[in-house]
């Protein structure tokens, strides 16, 4: 019997509700205790949690589409390509939402944020496509062959 | 990941102490007991109650422990008691702090130190994973944040320094120094300390954001069938390895703006 995945499984609107909104209450919590210790009204946590909130946005629809695409068997390549382009494009925009809440809570100095910015963008990145990537074509190539077809991924 | 594993297996069983080694006692002839002299290696000793039956070694079962938990001395300095340190910097007597292990091991995860059974990094049941390679990814989480409230607080420091420095409300001159091989040297150091730090902050933020990529790719990845929640926590603990490794970077930059560059510009140019 094939084991269902969430293409098959689970819609786009319920996989976001749930992933999403877990997401949501657990960045809640570092957030109510940086407005303790910062003391920070909610207007001030607003922009910070949005902009922390981001990166999953846009990463969790990226990882339903890349189930989808892995239960209609596309090939090997382009699902590790496209896993190390959705944690790095999730990577960016945590590392813009990090530069952008230390400013506006001012623990950075704007000017140098961008210096910051420019110099973790650049770490980040790269490594965490060739992580994703790496970590996909090794994890299908053993599914393949603990499967037994003996071919290699495509 | 076969590669990584390996490496970080080898990292297990490095053992400082087999570097320069002293035969009697596992190198530590003042904590440890060996009247016999046969023991040769960093393995257990007398007063270890629950190590060793001769196949374990130091890495695996932790060094000897003080008897009564408290009163210092003995082991090795990589592992730590937390139980122990804190009831000493809270000045209670031995055994008085009573706490739960899984409780000690989650505050040394929490600050990235070495854990029982697990000497780089957190490891065991921290943010869901179990005890293996996963769980010490988790550790390196909480350093990045760590080190760089350490700088802001510094920096905050000086300039509350130099905004009080007496000069009757005028504003500071700075000293001409003279020119000679001392200032170039000092522009020396400087820059060899500040990419010495640099170097160091890249490759913590490396180890974060790596970190940060293989818990996605181990929650969101590889559950079947995929869990949008499993998924959304795991994006969570990447995101936090994520703001580990943005936070170091920025450090990094600062460093290397303030103490890197500003060194070699003074060793070539011989000024302050």
């Amino acid at each position: 019997m094939r084991i269902p995945t969430a293409g098959s499984r689970l819609s786009l609107g319920a996989w976001l509700l749930r992933g999403l909104g877990t997401y949501l209450l657990l960045e809640s919590g570092p957030f109510l205790v940086l407005g303790l210790a910062l003391r920070k009204t909610a207007a001030e946590l607003a922009g910070p949690y949005l902009a922390c909130a981001a990166p999953a946005a846009i990463l969790m629809p990226l990882v339903w589409w890349l189930r989808q695409r892995e239960e209609r068997g596309a090939t090997s390549k382009r699902l590790a390509r496209g896993w190390g382009v959705s944690v790095a494009l999730f990577g960016v925009a945590m590392v813009v939402a990090v530069i952008y809440s230390g400013v506006k809570f001012h623990l950075m100095n704007p000017t140098d944020a961008l210096g910051g910015l420019v110099v973790s963008v650049l770490l980040s990145a790269p490594i965490s496509y060739f992580t994703l990537y790496h970590m996909v074509i090794t994890r299908l190539s053993s599914r393949a062959a603990a499967k037994g077809d003996g071919t290699r991924p495509k | 990941m076969d590669g990584a594993r390996s490496v970080w297996r080898q990292l297990r069983h490095f053992q400082p102490a087999k570097l320069q080694p002293v035969p009697y006692a596992g190198n530590n002839p003042l904590s440890n007991v060996d009247p016999l002299g046969l023991d040769d290696g960093p393995e257990c000793f007398e007063g270890d109650p629950d190590c060793c039956d001769g196949d374990d070694d130091w890495f695996e079962c932790g060094p000897p422990l003080p008897e009564g938990g408290g009163g210092g001395g003995g082991g090795y300095a990589v592992h730590l008691d937390t139980r122990r340190i804190l009831s000493e910097n809270l000045g209670l007597p031995p055994g008085m702090l009573v706490m739960p292990s899984d409780v000690a091991a989650m505050l040394q995860g929490a600050f990235g130190l070495p854990q029982p059974g697990c000497e780089f990094g957190a490891c065991g049941d921290i943010f869901g994973f179990g005890p293996g390679d996963d769980g010490n990814a988790a550790g390196v989480i909480n350093i990045g944040p760590f080190l760089f409230y350490v700088r802001v607080l510094e920096a905050e420091v000086r300039n509350a320094a130099s905004k009080k420095a007496p000069n009757n409300g005028q504003p500071q001159q700075p000293q001409k120094k003279p020119c000679n091989g001392w200032t170039r040297a000092g522009g020396v150091l400087k820059a060899v300390d500040g990419s010495i730090t640099t170097a160091a902050m890249v490759d913590l933020a490396a180890i974060h954001f790596w970190a940060g990529g293989f818990i996605i790719g181990v929650t969101c990845f590889t559950p079947e069938p995929a869990e949008p929640v499993a998924c959304a926590a795991g994006v969570f603990a990447g995101g936090s390895a994520w703001a580990g490794g943005t936070a170091l970077g920025y450090g990094a930059y600062l460093v290397a703006k303030d103490e890197m560059i500003p060194g070699v510009k003074q060793a070539i140019t011989c000024e302050p």
